[in-house]
């Protein structure tokens, strides 16, 4: 299943403002965000660095490794936050 | 409330701390985040920031929420601002107004934790060098230093 992924910040600056990634499907038309972050880091090495520190948002919300992604789902990519 | 949370335009803490006061409240707080001109022994000249704009501005109501559960009797008025800010400019404000200082002084200090644990803001920090990504688990040593 491919998944367009928003980037931002450090990951943007390496990757581009967004990345299309083939994620393996658990059941038809949904695979998972720890899925897709394997998927993310083997097509995108650079990435690496971070890992497992990458945030995941799915619909504007910070989303956990078994939580489900659908076609449609906005699914963003996140560097450690730095506000303040 | 109003206004967005996440802004590119100036903060004014006065303000802000005007729009969480209430006549019922004795303890009003307010935290203001400014950009400094050092970071880990190296000159800042700007901290440049960006925000995954629409999550952060909902990030900043879940916090609020959240925080009104824990703090039922303060109100909360936080704001975060993006963009390009120099040395003295402000970059977050929390005001929290509370009938006393004890829950306000508390409120306050969450809110501010919270915000730098949770909302998608990045910044980018400049000085004569050029500019690097700030990474909060990775302060860099200066060069010059060992």
């Amino acid at each position: 299943m491919r998944v367009e992924i928003l980037l931002f910040a450090s990951l943007r600056d390496e990757l581009g403002g967004t990345c299309a990634v083939e994620a393996p499907e658990s059941r038809p038309g949904e695979t998972t965000v720890g899925a897709l972050r394997e998927a993310f880091l083997a097509s995108c090495p650079s990435a690496s660095r971070l890992g497992k520190r990458i945030l995941v948002a799915v619909n504007e919300k910070f989303a956990r490794e078994d939580d489900l992604v659908r076609p449609g789902d906005t699914v963003a990519f996140l560097p450690p936050v730095a506000g303040g | 409330m109003s206004g967005p949370r996440v802004t590119r335009s100036p903060l004014d803490p006065a303000v802000l701390l005007g729009e969480a006061r209430r006549d019922g409240d004795g303890g009003l707080t307010l935290f203001v985040g400014v950009v400094r001109d050092n970071a880990d022994g190296r000159a800042v000249e700007a901290m440049e920031y960006e925000a995954y704009e629409p999550m952060a501005e909902k990030e900043m109501e879940r916090i609020e929420a959240d925080l009104s559960g824990r703090f039922p009797a303060v109100r909360l008025v936080m704001r975060h601002r993006i963009g390009r800010l120099t040395v003295g400019e402000v970059a977050v404000v929390v005001a929290a107004s509370g009938p006393h200082r004890e829950e306000a002084f508390a409120a306050c200090r969450a809110g501010i934790e919270e915000i730098k644990a949770r909302v998608p803001v990045w910044k980018r920090e400049w000085g004569p060098d050029g500019s690097v990504w700030v990474d909060p688990l990775q302060p860099r040593p200066n060069p010059g230093s060992c």
